[in-house]
């Protein structure tokens, strides 16, 4: 099923390996080398710039490829019809060259790839939607269709996020349709159905003829572990209620069943993170972290217990003292944990991306008044909103 | 790591029995790392605590506390500095680590509340007069000090985005098209020379080797703000465009030779981009304005596109190929 070759794929991760090895010392460079010869792959997998670059510039040549056509063809007639069978052309072309890519010229990660993936994906939809209305549910149904293909065949590990997200929208979009005791049952049955899906993914990571979808199943859990957070949460299952099934609350009403959302709220991250210590699993343990975010948002939707600046300035300080006391305790590992880091130079140590990210954000706000070639007026940095 | 890949491997004879020990010795070998999570805790801390007291101030300005939260501001700043002041790794114009980091976010603290508290006194006991130029130099100056004391290159960023905030010019990744008024003459040639200023800095860091591996945030910042008022100018002096390209391409021939030397990917794409726009913009005013064509314009821009990015795609193999080579 999988477009590429096998025992290149496998040779991709063992010259991973043997590249962290080295930079931690533990082979030689000779040892390196000489193994990498025994292991080489023939894929074209250039700089991750590179691919970018590439990424953009093969969405040029499809699009304006497409605008040229259609200029030609569009220019005595407008016609939806001729519109739409020349996006599913252009799809299918552009599937087409994404084969002969990846099965002649070995392409794998290279940018072209990539775009062409997402390009054919694209056409084919949106052509099959302007030559005939079809409904939401139908739209889910061909874009599960299409997306696992591509997961399968391509092992396109962002394919797994849309198999997921489309799964979700069928069977949300099929069951509420049936009835009130559907609709109020709705969340269960998406937080049964996320979790199965997690489990299943899970599982199936585990399973070595599988490996090569590894990122893709990764990217599946981190969605569905979310999943069965958002469907559940209180703020999320008040306002869509309330948004799509019409349901008439009044300002400050809370919704049927409202004590065990708000359980769920605040149970679901705390079980994650729980479990992620416990097994040590890092997907469970960051999309833990990231829902305490969630729990706050949603409690100080509904309840201002403290003035803004008094809760962000005592959160900041828990938070700050937190990251202290855990670096303390962790000086010497314990329980097999540690903060310093294991992982090796990354990309984003390259071009800086935690110094921007600082910048970004607790950048100075920006003088207005440009006068005098000098900025005056606003003071600030400490990430205060503008106008000072 | 892999360990039974690396059994393998030596038995298959490839690797040496003394790397396989090292291997299967190392440590961290089952340690779970917490970094990234500590990390992102911490950020979350000080973004919150930062902006917390912003707000703190702004709403109290006139009310009976803020004599309080004055000194409450200062305690912080005092703290943070008196605490990376004690842990903090001897002086050296070489790269110095940073002792953990813990150290660089409270840092940050320190400076981000140290500038609270340098606005807040302006704006309420009007120190500096009405050199509102001043009230900006002064933190901008305390950051490169920091920077450059305590080895930080995020706190050097905020520092320059400080520079660009003085002479008036965001530089930060989202503000750099959005705040700035580029349809501004003085705006562009300020952009412009802020820009080759902090080229010149990063070529004088690597030269005179002081904190070298600060070279590549001053080019970076440098380099953007550049191309795009650059760009700017060509849009702008309508009919002076062609001199801006040729800028435009001694700027491009500059980083390309840069690019080469450093082995950097990321250069050659940004400067491929920059080029690209810029040339696109030079073909279609030739055929619109200099040739005059309709239809048949619309038609070569199509073509020139297609073709041109297939150029580029070419162009960028190619180069990918040389860079990995040299």
């Amino acid at each position: 099923m999988i477009a590429y070759n096998n025992q290149w794929l496998d040779n991709v991760v063992i010259q991973e390996e043997l590249l962290d090895a080295c930079n931690k010392n533990f082979i030689s460079k000779e040892e390196k080398e000489t193994t990498e010869k025994l292991y080489a792959d023939g894929f074209y997998t250039p700089n991750i710039f590179i691919r970018i670059g590439l990424f953009i510039l093969t969405v040029v040549i499809v699009s304006f490829s497409m605008g040229l056509v259609s200029l030609v063809l569009l220019s005595s007639a407008k016609n939806d019809t001729i519109f739409a069978s020349l996006l599913i052309l252009f799809g299918s072309i552009a599937y087409g060259v994404l084969e002969l890519m990846v099965q002649h010229k070995h392409h794998y990660k290279s940018g072209v790839d990539d775009a062409l993936l997402w390009m054919s994906g694209i056409c084919i939809v949106s052509g099959l939607n302007v030559v005939a209305t079809i409904s939401i549910t139908a739209n889910s149904i061909i874009i599960f269709v299409i997306v696992l293909y591509f997961l399968l065949r391509f092992a396109n590990a962002l394919m797994g996020v849309l198999v997921t997200l489309s799964l979700l929208a069928i069977a949300f979009l099929s069951y509420s349709k049936c009835g009130d005791i559907a609709k109020a049952t709705t969340p269960f049955l998406l937080m049964l159905l996320a979790a199965g899906i997690y489990f299943f993914a899970n599982n199936l990571s585990r399973k070595i003829s599988l490996r090569h979808y590894k990122n893709g199943l990764i990217l599946i859990q981190i969605v569905s572990l979310i999943a069965v957070y958002t469907v559940v949460n209180y703020f999320v299952v008040r306002e869509a209620s309330i948004a799509m099934f019409n349901l008439d609350l009044k300002e400050g009403e809370g919704i049927p069943l409202g004590g065990l959302f708000w359980f769920f709220t605040f149970f679901i991250p705390v079980v994650y993170i729980a479990r992620g210590i416990q097994k040590k699993e890092v997907v469970l343990l960051r999309v833990g972290l990231l829902l305490v975010a969630a729990i706050v948002f949603t409690v100080r939707y509904y309840h201002t217990m403290l003035p803004l600046e008094i809760a962000m300035t005592a959160g900041g300080l828990i938070l700050t003292a937190v990251a202290y006391a855990l670096i303390q305790f962790l000086k010497q590992p314990q329980y097999g944990f540690t903060y310093e880091a294991l992982a090796d130079k990354h990309l984003s140590d390259k071009i800086n991306i935690e110094a921007l990210v600082i910048a970004e954000t607790f950048a100075a706000s920006q003088p207005g008044d440009n006068s005098n070639g000098f900025g005056g007026g606003s003071f600030g940095g400490g990430g205060a909103s503008s106008d000072f | 790591m892999n360990i039974s890949l690396f059994e393998r491997l030596y038995a298959d004879g490839v690797i040496a029995e003394s790397s396989l020990q090292k291997i299967k010795s190392a440590p961290g070998k089952q340690l779970f790392s917490l970094y990234w999570e500590i990390k992102t805790i911490l950020y979350l801390g000080v973004l919150l605590l930062s902006g917390g007291i912003g707000i703190l101030i702004y709403k109290n300005i006139d009310s009976i506390g803020h004599q309080a939260i004055l000194l409450f501001i200062a305690l912080i700043s005092a703290g943070s500095f008196f605490y990376c002041f004690k842990t903090k790794l001897p002086f050296s114009l070489q790269k110095v680590a940073s002792p953990n980091l813990f150290f660089d976010y409270i840092l940050l603290l320190g400076c981000l509340t140290f500038i609270s508290f340098v606005g807040y006194v302006q704006f309420q006991y009007h120190v500096f007069g009405n050199r509102f130029g001043l009230a900006t130099f002064i933190p901008m100056m305390i950051l490169f000090f920091t920077a450059y004391y305590f080895d930080q290159v995020a706190i050097l960023s905020l520092a320059i985005t400080n520079l660009g905030a003085w002479t008036g010019i965001a530089v930060t990744p989202t503000k750099i098209l959005l705040a700035n008024d580029f349809n501004n003459n003085t705006f562009i040639i300020m952009g412009l020379l802020l820009g080759t200023i902090l080229i010149a800095l990063g070529v004088l860091t690597n030269n005179k080797k002081l904190k070298a591996h600060f070279e590549f945030t001053y080019t970076n910042f440098g380099l953007h703000l550049l191309f795009i008022s650059c760009l700017a100018a060509m849009f702008q002096f309508e009919n002076l465009y062609l001199l801006w390209f040729l800028l435009l391409i001694a700027i491009s021939y500059f980083f390309y030779q840069k690019a080469i030397k450093e082995k950097s990917f990321y250069f050659l794409l940004i400067l491929s981009l920059y080029l690209y726009i810029g040339s696109s913009y030079v073909v279609i005013r030739l055929l619109f304005d200099v040739a005059k064509l309709d239809i048949g314009g619309v038609y070569l821009a199509f073509i020139y596109f297609i073709a041109s990015a297939i150029g580029i795609i070419l162009f960028l193999i190619k180069m990918n190929k040389k860079i990995k080579s040299v």
